[in-house]
């Protein structure tokens, strides 16, 4: 059976405690750094929001398998997911909130014509492990 | 491999859970709903809504904001903060709150500070041209925010926003009732405007018609005063016509009227002033009940004298005629006069009255400022002189030849001596009359 | 490379600190690190709970790639450490006291930002191993402008 995502898991997926998000290069050089949040999809699919680290990007790019934390911001349990690169979005529901996202703080400094979201980074996710 | 994989049990349990939650959902929307709906005070509607959401959801800190005229909103209801912030407004596209109302769509905000740094260094990589300097916010909180439009068919009403400043936790199910009750609320905010706006347009048109009728009498109130400064139906012509018409000159055929109070000085000096005041009043008040019974205008009043003109600027029929009864008239009423004065005051006066007639220059002279109406030409000043003869014989009324050519069929007169007028070549003939011919009723009309 | 001056007592935290290794089949593997130690100027020690690390030190045996970031609470200062993994033992007594302590600072700094009193305490640590790292390689990763910069010696 594939792993799914439960609810409290998704209480953790609210962009509350940052995540860290681990890529790897073609060439195999792991690359570790932090991400603001891991979206919610549906029970079997995460995303991250395109606004992170180049570096990071490239590495998905060539190697579509990353591992990324979660952390409840009340219980501060962990989740380690194991997922797989399927696909960028450039609209729907996600895209769009991802947007509102961006545009609400881009605003905030009045930068929301300089800002734009590329897109959405869709993942499977391939397996889920609680760090307890 | 653990955590995350389903067991039947397990969802079953979760099945009857979220059953049990939906039971919870209709529950408490009925009751917001059912309170909601009796009430039209905007107000206590949205106060109520802000108490319930505690009440049901945990959310300890939340605000409405409603869409004003302009591209902003403004505060009108908060719940759970130490400083209300009512009234405070928020450009619309600006922030997660402008956000969600500028896209008329939720925003979900989990930790606002570190999503700004986020964003904001993710560009800066990409940017390096820009010089993007971010402020590092340090030990902060993590806030948490939802903002919710609240929609009427599409139509921007204002925005709910839901903040807190320990973590919390905003289920989806949550965030569908909020939008649900948000929108509902849409729908009531806009119910109880359309209700302010039609009481106050129904005030506003009462105001109005106060307003107007207060105009109105103001201005009746005005014409009545200008009416005594004025003759009425100089008023009139001025206010139906052009302005400016009211200068244009008329010759017509006029009769005229002076008439003075003989020897009023030697009168005054035995009165104090008031009772100057109190005589010449009396005096004026009587003439004029007279003048205008027999259609006279009075043009002046100089002290103690006074000047009707006949048939100007009204044209009336047998304006000599007219001029006699009224000089008639007028001896009678001080005749009365007297009979008060000598009980009250111990004195008399005495009149004496002269009347003429023939074509006159009629007109207002004078400019904007101040104006009068007025007649000119030698009848003016012939009618003067005749009144000045009866200087030797008060009470009595001495008329023109003109003038008793056109009343000797109504009253007895004796000829008097011939007049030189100045300026003029030829005598004057006058009459002096001094009473009615039997027949003549109509005088007495 | 050396560690520079200026981050050899940042090394020692307590700050927020991730670990990332890979797989032979490229899989990257998250795994949180509970404490770090400067050694010396081209290593430093991570401390792990080896047990709920996953495939982590399968991965070092296998390829020994390891890139750790460490995040300061108080200003999100932050470094990427790339390197190579040297050993690996249980940590002692000494290591176990430097944990101890580790998590009693963070726990502070924590409850300060807003987050449960005690949580890093929920974290597994039955079994601590201590690693020690060679440094290869430190990238600037706080979030501003220029960052993914390498930081020289």
């Amino acid at each position: 059976m594939a792993p799914i995502i439960t609810e409290e898991m998704q209480e953790a997926m609210q962009g509350v405690v940052p995540s860290t998000l681990v890529t790897c290069s073609k060439a195999g050089i792991p690359n570790t750094n932090y991400i603001s949040q891991v979206y919610y999809v549906d029970a079997e699919h995460v995303a991250l929001s395109h606004q992170f680290f180049s570096k990071s990007i490239r590495n998905i790019d060539e190697n579509p398998k990353v591992s990324v934390s979660i952390v409840h911001p009340e219980s501060f349990q962990m989740w380690r997911l194991d997922l797989v690169f399927i696909r960028k979005e450039t609209d729907g529901d996600l895209y769009d909130q991802m947007t509102l996202q961006l545009e609400a703080i881009a605003s905030m400094t009045g930068m929301e014509d300089v800002f734009h979201l590329l897109s959405a980074y869709v993942f499977k996710v391939v397996d889920i492990h609680k760090i307890v | 491999m653990e955590e995350g994989h389903l067991s039947s049990t397990t969802s079953l349990e979760k099945l009857h859970e979220k059953l049990i939650r939906k039971n919870k959902e209709l529950d408490i929307l009925g009751e917001i709903f059912s309170q909601i709906r009796g009430s039209m005070d905007l107000d206590a509607i949205l106060n109520l809504i802000l108490r319930q959401l505690d009440h049901y959801f945990g959310f300890h800190h939340s605000m409405i904001l409603l869409k004003g005229k302009g591209n902003f909103l403004k505060v009108v209801a908060s719940y759970g903060y130490e400083v209300t912030g009512i009234g405070a407004k928020v450009e619309i596209g600006k922030g997660v709150i402008g956000t969600a109302a500028k896209r008329k769509k939720l925003v979900r905000m989990g930790n606002i500070n570190l999503s700004i740094m986020y964003v904001l260094a993710g560009e800066a990589i990409e940017n390096t041209e820009n010089e993007i300097i971010i402020k590092l916010p340090g030990l902060q909180k993590p806030r948490s925010q939802v903002a919710i439009p609240m929609l009427n068919k599409e139509e921007l009403i204002g925005v709910l926003t839901v903040e807190s400043d320990r973590v919390n936790l905003f289920k989806e199910e949550d965030e569908q009732i909020i939008s649900l009750i948000s929108n509902q609320a849409a729908i009531v905010i806009e119910q109880a405007r359309m209700y302010d706006m039609e009481r106050q347009r129904f005030q506003e048109i009462e105001q109005i018609n106060s307003k107007l009728s207060e105009l109105t009498q103001a201005q009746q109130n005005t014409l009545n005063l200008f009416i005594k400064y004025v003759p009425e139906s100089i008023v009139k012509k001025a206010l139906s016509g052009h302005p400016d018409l009211i200068f244009e000159g008329e010759l017509r055929e006029v009769a005229l009227l002076f008439c003075d109070i003989r020897d009023f000085t030697s009168v005054s000096e035995r009165l104090t002033p008031s009772q100057v005041v109190t005589v010449l009043n009396t005096f004026y008040s009587r003439m004029n009940d007279v003048i205008r019974k027999n259609q006279g205008v009075i043009n002046q009043y100089i002290g103690d004298e006074v000047f009707v003109i006949f048939g100007a600027p009204v044209t009336i029929v047998n304006c000599e005629e007219r001029a006699v009864c009224c000089a008639i008239g007028m001896i009678e009423q001080v005749a009365l006069i007297n009979k008060e004065l000598k009980e009250i005051l111990g004195v008399s006066i005495s009149v004496g009255i002269g009347v003429h007639c023939g074509p006159v220059v009629t007109g207002n002279l004078g400019c904007e400022d101040k104006i009068s109406y007025s007649v000119t030409g030698d009848v003016v000043n012939t009618a003067k002189r005749i009144e000045s003869l009866t200087k030797d014989k008060p009470d009595s009324i001495l008329v023109s030849d003109q003038i008793y050519s056109k009343v000797a069929h109504l009253v007895e007169a004796n000829e008097r001596e011939l007049v030189n007028v100045k300026g003029k070549l030829e005598k004057l003939k006058v009459w002096e009359v001094v009473g009615v011919k039997r027949n003549s009723s109509e005088l007495h009309s | 490379m050396q560690i520079p001056d200026k981050l050899k007592s940042y090394v020692n935290g307590p700050h927020g600190m991730n670990m990332g290794t890979r797989g032979a089949d490229l899989q990257p593997e998250y795994a949180r690190v509970l404490g770090s130690r400067f050694v010396d100027d081209q290593h430093i020690h991570l401390f792990f709970d080896g047990p709920s690390a996953g495939r982590t030190i399968q991965n070092l045996h296998d390829n020994g790639l390891v890139s750790v970031i460490l995040c300061s609470l108080e200003n999100y200062e932050s470094y990427q450490f790339k390197g190579k993994f040297v050993s690996l033992h249980p940590s002692n007594p000494d290591d176990l006291q430097w944990i101890a302590n580790y998590l009693e600072d963070i726990n502070v700094l924590l409850v300060k930002v807003g987050f449960p009193d005690q949580g890093m305490y929920k974290y597994p640590r039955s079994s601590m191993m201590t690693l020690l790292m060679e440094v290869e390689e430190i990238f600037e990763q706080t979030p501003k402008a220029g960052t993914g910069q390498k930081v020289f010696a």
